[in-house]
């Protein structure tokens, strides 16, 4: 898994690389705008680049801006952006941009190499992520008639940690139950979103975005 | 008192000049007195106003036209008496028709020249001639007869009548060319006075030329013209009627001028302004010329030129208007006295204004500048505690990462759940300090995202705004302060929030259903914004009865950019 950083404070660069790099994440290029970043892809695309959101030369939203110009560029390419705002209106942003292979984590969750290793893996694969922060704000949110009403407490919390792009054997971890346990509830899920007969990786990007278009 | 008595001086004497045709009731007779009398009264009024000339011209006007009406008595001396003053009433009254308004003759040497001329025709044809009828013995005064036959046999009759015509003639020339030359507040006074003077100098004119006819064919009794139609002789004696009903109308006119000036200072527009002082001058004046200079005015241009002084003393402006007004310097002075108050409020309102503003202007900027001070405090938390917590945090990963030990595992956990909480809290902490994603996401959304946080439904209606970041942020605090205080004090159970544009106002409001009895306590946080909220030109209104829900609105006048 090659990556490239695109952040403009390089004591969050620093980090963040060696976290990757403890995890068997190959950080190919590190740039200060989305500028760099692009000369930097010249040369060697990466499978994923990691974003922040507010960088030179305006310290707006260069970040989202970027991505959509990097997914025109390079459709397959996965995006995660990573930000200091637990913004559903960011995270919405992107996901109109994508919705496959972006991703929108808070920057707290860089003290959780896996879960970051979990989220670039899933945005290469062309899923959705969506921070938990972010997902629990939107269920608040949500409008009254919703099919996700009909979701017991504990599916929720599965589907938010799918939103998250954990694996299966990972949400098992999270909530201390077995694998074939969340594949039920899974299951469960996808019935009640209507979403049996789609194939299972589609189904898994469907489901997190039935909802958020339910609570946009 | 003075008046009265000429009143009733004129009326007797008059009733007894005319008794013998009085007694038949002729009308003339009735017109000829009411006229002469209704003269007499307007002389005495003038001279109760200290106006001498016009006032003793008008007086002895009415006393001669009535001793000329003594040729209603044929016999003794009253017929020579009647024929000499013939012509004097008519020539005071064009005397003084010529010369009012001013205080001296007008016209002088035409005037006197032609009383001189009309006067020694007059007195000739009156000497030498025998009034009684031919064949009879002279009568009276008549000292040297030398004509005793019909007008044609005399030739100072139809000198005299001739003279009348042309004099006539002149002074309705006369009268034409005041009344074309006269300007403004004179012109609106003397058209009255130009009318009867016209009205009178042509009844005369009418009646001199059917006068002098039997000079020339000999026929007819000049002391009962019996050949002059009725129309004319009536016309001759109602004329001078309408003398009086002018001047009575010039009065009034003069009354109405002075109270026009009242109505100068009502009428300026407010807030004054130069142009409205200078048309209401206008109008009081008559004036459609008059300019008002409020530097220095251009050299003199013959017109009168009038400053306008300030309560201090100093000028405020300077006036050029007809010469004519330096006569009716009443009118005048009040008006640029009304005048001087309206553009001395002008002055100060504009002041007041430009000083307001500036005061507005600069609390805007005092809280623009504030805004700016917020936005860099937030950039520097973000950019400084906020990255190096984030990289501590990734330390924290690593060490999680590497670790293979669980007691280190368990510190870490600890350490990184701190860590969490204090990263919420500062991200909480810059975003009260200055929403950052205002500006991205505008004011619907972050309200929004502030909401979505809450444990109550929330209803928002925010329009898009056209105002600058001072207004929207301000705005933010105002509607996330509601919000809190909803929640936390009033127990709300429905909140709603909205913000729209009306009629160039932004109007925000939040409105929940729980306790109310709020209120803007000194030094709480609603008061601190009800401070910005007036600084950028808005207010904050509070309404919050208790038990009935609250409402608390931010008015903002005018969208503040910058």
């Amino acid at each position: 898994m090659r990556v490239m950083l695109c952040d403009d404070s390089a004591l969050f660069r620093r980090g963040v690389a060696l976290l990757l790099e403890g995890v068997g994440v190959e950080v190919t290029g590190q740039a200060r705008d989305v500028a760099e970043l692009m000369t930097l892809m010249r040369g060697h695309l990466p499978d994923a680049v990691i974003l922040d959101i507010r960088m030179p030369p305006t310290f707006t939203d260069e970040g989202l801006t970027g991505a959509a110009a990097l997914r025109a560029a390079h459709p397959r390419l996965g995006v995660l952006v990573l930000s200091t705002y637990a913004e559903t209106a960011y995270a919405q942003r992107l996901l109109e941009i994508g919705p496959r292979g972006v991703g929108y984590l808070l920057k707290d969750r860089v003290d959780d190499a896996a879960a970051i290793r979990d989220a670039l893996a899933r945005v290469i694969e062309g899923e959705p992520v969506v921070d938990g922060e972010i997902i629990s704000r939107l269920f608040a949110r949500r409008k009254a008639a919703s099919p996700l009403d009909r979701l017991t407490e504990r599916e929720r919390s599965v589907l938010t940690l799918m939103a998250e792009g954990r694996s299966n054997q990972a949400i098992g971890r999270r909530l201390h139950l077995g694998v074939k346990t969340i594949e039920g509830h899974i299951a469960a899920i996808f019935a009640k979103l209507g979403l049996e007969s789609a194939p299972d990786d589609n189904r898994r990007v469907l489901a997190v975005l039935a909802w958020i278009q339910s609570a946009a | 008192m003075r008046t009265l008595l000429i009143a009733v001086a004129a009326l007797g004497y008059g009733l007894w000049a005319v008794w013998p045709d009085f007694a038949h009731g002729t009308a003339a007779a009735i017109l000829l007195l009411t006229g002469q009398v209704a003269l007499a009264v307007t002389g005495g009024l003038f001279l109760a106003e200290g106006r001498r000339l016009v006032g003793v011209l008008f007086v002895a006007a009415a006393f001669a036209e009535l001793t000329a009406a003594l040729t209603s008595r044929p016999w003794g001396w009253h017929p020579f008496v009647a024929g000499t003053v013939r012509p004097v009433g008519a020539l005071l009254l064009m005397t003084v028709l010529l010369s009012y308004p001013h205080r001296r003759v007008g016209y002088r040497s035409f005037v006197l020249g032609a009383g001189a001329l009309v006067l020694t025709a007059d007195l000739a044809d009156a000497l030498t001639w025998n009034p009684a009828p031919p064949g009879r013995p002279p009568v009276g005064f008549a000292w040297i007869t030398l004509y005793d036959g019909g007008p044609g046999q005399r030739p100072a009759y139809g000198v005299y009548w001739l003279l009348v015509i042309a004099v006539a003639v002149a002074a309705l020339a006369l009268v034409v060319h005041r009344a074309l030359t006269a300007r403004g507040l004179e012109r609106r006074e003397l058209v009255p006075v130009f009318f009867a003077s016209a009205v009178y100098g042509f009844a005369i004119l009418s009646r001199a030329v059917w006068m002098v006819i039997p000079y020339f064919t000999g026929e007819g009794d000049p002391l009962a013209p019996a050949h002059v139609p009725e129309v004319v002789s009536i016309s001759a004696v109602a004329a001078p009627l309408l003398i009086p009903a002018a001047f009575l109308a010039a009065a009034v006119r003069r009354r109405l001028d002075r109270a026009a000036v009242a109505d100068l200072v009502t009428g300026i527009a407010r807030p004054a302004t130069v142009e409205s002082v200078r048309e209401a001058l206008r109008r009081a004046l008559a004036d459609p010329g008059l300019e008002l200079f409020t530097g220095d005015p251009p050299g003199a241009d013959g017109r009168l030129d009038l400053q306008i002084t300030g309560s201090t003393g100093g000028p405020l402006a300077h006036v050029r208007t007809a010469p004519e007004l330096r006569r009716r310097g009443d009118v005048v002075e009040a008006a640029l006295g009304a005048a001087a108050l309206s553009l001395e409020n002008a002055r100060l309102h504009s002041d007041l204004q430009r000083q307001l503003r500036q005061v507005e202007d600069s609390r805007a900027r005092i809280v623009e500048a504030g805004v700016a001070e917020r936005r860099r405090v937030e950039r520097d938390l973000h950019d400084g505690a906020q990255q190096r917590l984030l990289a501590l945090a990734a330390t924290l990963g690593r060490l999680n990462a590497v670790s293979g030990d669980p007691a280190v595992r368990e510190l870490v956990d600890e350490a990184r759940a701190d860590l969490r909480t204090a990263l919420s809290e500062l991200r909480d902490l810059a975003r009260g300090i200055h929403p950052a994603v205002l500006e991205q996401i505008g004011l619907a959304a972050a309200v929004g995202s502030v909401a979505e946080a809450l444990p109550v439904p929330i209803e928002i209606r925010i329009a898009p705004l056209e105002s600058g970041p001072a207004t929207e942020t301000t705005l933010y605090f105002v509607i996330c302060e509601a919000l809190t205080n909803a929640i936390k004090h009033a127990e709300a159970r429905r909140i709603t929030v909205s913000v729209a544009q009306e009629h160039g106002e932004i109007v925000a409001a939040v409105v929940d259903d729980g306790r109310g009895g709020a209120a803007l306590r000194q030094g709480g946080g609603l008061a601190g914004l009800a401070d910005r909220v007036n600084a950028l030109g808005g207010v904050l209104r509070l309404h919050s009865p208790p038990q009935g829900g609250t409402r608390l609105e931010a008015r903002l006048a005018r969208p503040v950019s910058g």
